[in-house]
């Protein structure tokens, strides 16, 4: 199995993650505290973990991502995407009201056929920010109700942001969304 | 010796008089401690309490303990019976008739109350949190003649609820009526049915199962519960969580909740599956790492027992409650704890009704506000800790004496000194903090209320003032958390306005919500009396001692002198606190 790495932002869904994950890769977590001191290379794919508080709260984060080569397969979620976007040169703003425990079905914005797999899907929403990725991204899909960015793309880099938790028990279609992840980034 | 009381399969209960009480010593491990217990008396049924705090890492700031109980106690029983409810009343109908008539006061008033949701919102909308469970205390006289065993029968059938207990500690007596089942361990199989949702009253069955806000609450506690038992997982079964089901109704005698299950095989034994999953996520919050701090940072007293677990251990299985609609008595004084949860959509009023709802079986007495009064003081504090102290000492102990409490300098020194080494200790290089100390008015002053925040740095060039008229409630020199009328005041001004400026009934102006005022006029500096009507700040003292105020390099002599609205045209307008220092305002 392909060795995964999720950092972790003192989050409290982040072995929720982990179970997802470990239907297809073995997976290591390891804190934001210790991001410093981590061996990247050994992990085919990197999932930057959601968390409380803003993505400026986590500059380390930022740093490791920028550190990172372009081929590095990285998904970033919720306050994970955040932190690509304001790394890539994007903003984030306040959401209000927030979407706390709350679910939304998505519109796509892209013709790309890996993603045709989640037509139906309902995603779980936990955020009071959202993001304004800069043209380094393409934007994937949005949600139906509120016309906000939920899956987003690096056009040069190996990366994938969701805002939405993939993890939740809310989530519908978590093993296509898998499927999804491993074909958009050739894992 | 009293009974032990604990709910135990379906409607059954464990009900002991011959056992052995060990408490966990203050310097033992709680996993340590539940080892020792576990290898020593394994085949032995136990019956369990765990305080909130058992095995959380991080040390909490002292607080005001209104009881104090052991972090884990363990009855060992040498012998038990397992009975049913009626069995219950007839042992317990031996004792006397209850007919005491309890009127319980609460420790945090309204108005607290509220200004805490308010400030728990606020940090929801940052994004710190997306849900947090509050609680406050409230408590209540009893006489000599008070039997605890009596009051447990009694509100045994004013209040439904499947995880009741009785248990009889070394210095107190606890009486749990708790609904919720915190964790099942049966057969390697693993539940919890965290409970989130109550019906508040007015409103039906059908409202709370409709509600979207009810249905966010439960499913976030749902999510995280799942995170922490997906924690359990181990190499023999290296299982999963599942949610069994979602949202069930649980119609209790005096309200309506929902309810989920999640459950995960584990082999993982009982200190270590409490190790990884203590606090429970349904009594702290979501992400629970921010919600256990900001608990911390507003809660008045100590939890202690409450909120955290009840239950049986025999063997590899277990049954615990959270220990929720609880009592606690000790030396003459009963106490009972409730809370509600916070999220985005919640209401300070639907929040405070709430809180009432959970009350509703003890006869509350709501309008007991002197209690929670304090003498607040806000600093300025750093690495290199905190600024204008001397002042800062001064003005509290002048305060405390206001309310006849006679404390020294140097005994107020040496609590203002531990709180700052605390502090220090805690905080970040290089960022500034506002630390908000609430002081009891009462001759015991070793536990005052602490809250430190970052301190978020104003830029603008002008703090724009909104001039409002102060109004018929009593102005005062004392500083308090009393800010009702300040916070009323507030949510009238506009939203182009920094701050509000008041004025007496004699048109003069004499300060903002957080500022004092300076002013000059032909290059002398002058500041309203307190006469006026405005508080003794810190800032405002230093200077006035000095005899002079330094703005823009420039020093002026200051003295004190009325300011009419008349002549808000012809001065020039400054702010200043001890906090953030001068900065110039501007009237619209």
């Amino acid at each position: 199995m392909l060795k995964a790495l999720i950092i972790d932002h003192f989050d409290s869904f982040t072995w929720n993650i982990k179970s997802w994950l470990e239907r297809r890769f073995n997976v290591d977590v390891v804190s934001y505290n210790d991001i410093d001191i981590l061996n990247a290379s050994q992990y085919q794919f990197i999932v930057i973990s959601p968390g409380p508080k803003s993505p400026f709260d986590f500059p380390k984060t930022s740093i490791f991502l920028q550190n990172c080569p372009p081929h590095q397969a990285i998904l970033g979620i919720c306050l994970g995407m955040q932190i690509m976007t304001i790394t890539e040169g994007g903003s984030t703003e306040t959401y209000s009201p927030p979407y706390h425990g709350k679910t939304s079905s998505l519109i796509f914005l892209t013709k790309s056929e890996n993603i045709r797999i989640l037509k139906d899907i309902k995603v779980a929403r936990y955020h009071s920010i959202k993001c304004q990725p800069s043209n380094q991204f393409e934007i994937l899909a949005q949600t139906n109700d509120d016309a906000v960015d939920m899956i987003i793309r690096h056009k040069y880099k190996n990366w994938l942001g969701f805002q939405f938790h993939p993890e939740s028990f809310l989530t519908t279609q978590s093993e296509d969304l898998l499927q999804f992840i491993i074909k958009e980034l050739n894992l | 010796m009293k009974p032990v009381i604990c709910f135990y399969k379906k409607k059954l209960l464990i009900y002991s008089t011959e056992y052995e009480l060990i408490d966990c010593p203050e310097t033992t491990g709680s996993v340590d401690f539940l080892n020792i217990i576990n290898k020593k008396y394994f085949n032995q049924m136990k019956i369990l309490k765990i305080n909130y705090d058992a095995f959380l890492k991080e040390n909490n700031f002292p607080k005001e303990k209104l009881f104090n109980t052991s972090k884990i106690s363990v009855f060992i029983l040498k012998k038990y019976q397992i009975i049913n409810e009626n069995k219950l009343i007839t042992f317990l109908n031996r004792k006397k008739i209850f007919n005491e008539d309890i009127k319980f006061h609460l420790h945090t008033s309204e108005n607290d109350f509220k200004t805490n949701i308010n400030s728990i919102l606020d940090d929801i909308r940052q994004g710190r949190f997306y849900q947090i469970n509050y609680t406050a205390t409230l408590s209540a006289e009893t006489s000599e003649k008070f039997d605890t065993l009596s009051y447990f029968a009694e509100m045994s059938k004013k209040i439904g609820c499947q995880y009741k207990s009785f248990l009889p500690l070394s210095n107190s007596d606890i009486l749990c009526f708790s609904p919720e089942l915190f964790l099942e361990k049966s057969n390697d199989v693993v539940k919890s049915q965290p409970i989130k949702g109550t019906l508040i009253r007015g409103h039906s069955i059908e409202d709370l199962a409709n509600s979207t806000k009810e249905h966010s609450e439960l499913s976030m506690i749902v999510d995280l519960l799942r995170n922490d038992l997906n924690r359990l997982q181990c190499s023999k079964y290296k299982d999963h969580t599942r949610v069994n089901f979602h949202r069930k109704i649980m119609d209790l005698k005096y309200t309506t909740h929902t309810y989920s299950e999640v459950e995960i095989k584990s082999s993982k034994i009982l200190p270590d599956i409490l190790n990884e999953t203590f606090p429970g996520g349904s009594i702290s919050g979501c992400p629970k790492i921010e919600s256990l701090k900001k608990i911390n940072e507003i809660e008045f007293h100590d939890r202690d027992y409450y909120t955290g677990s009840i239950g049986w251990w025999k063997q590899d299985h277990f049954k615990l409650n959270i220990s929720i609609r609880s009592f606690l008595h000790n030396q003459k004084k009963l106490y009972y704890s409730t809370g509600c949860g916070v999220v985005f959509d919640s209401t300070p009023e639907n929040e405070w009704n709430e809180f009432l709802t959970k009350s509703s079986f003890v006869n509350v007495i709501q309008n007991s506000n002197t209690n929670s009064l304090k003498i607040r003081d806000t600093l300025f504090c750093n690495k290199n800790g905190f600024t204008y102290l001397k002042q800062h000492i001064l003005r509290t102990q002048n305060s405390l004496r206001h309310y006849k409490i006679e404390i020294t300098f140097e005994e107020l020194e040496k609590i203002y000194h531990q709180i700052e080494k605390t502090i220090v200790s805690k905080i970040l290089p290089k960022a500034a903090y506002i630390i908000k100390i609430d002081f009891p008015i009462q001759n015991d002053l070793k536990n005052p209320h602490v809250e430190y925040d970052i301190l978020k740095e104003q830029n603008q060039e002008n703090i724009i003032l909104e001039l409002l008229h102060w109004g018929d409630s009593p102005m005062t020199s004392i500083k308090t958390n009393n800010r009702q009328y300040w916070n009323y005041l507030l949510s009238q001004k506009q939203s182009t306005a920094d701050d509000i400026l008041v004025y007496n009934s004699k048109h003069n102006v004499t300060e903002t919500s957080i500022y004092s005022l300076f002013y000059l006029l032909n290059n002398q500096a002058y500041t309203p009396p307190l006469e006026d009507g405005c508080l003794n700040g810190v800032l405002r003292s230093y200077y006035l001692q000095q005899g002079y105020i330094t703005i823009n390099n420039t020093n002026y002599p200051l003295s004190e002198r009325s300011l009419p609205i008349s002549d808000l045209n012809h001065v020039e307008l400054y702010v200043g606190n001890s906090v953030r220092g001068i900065k110039k305002a501007k009237v619209i």
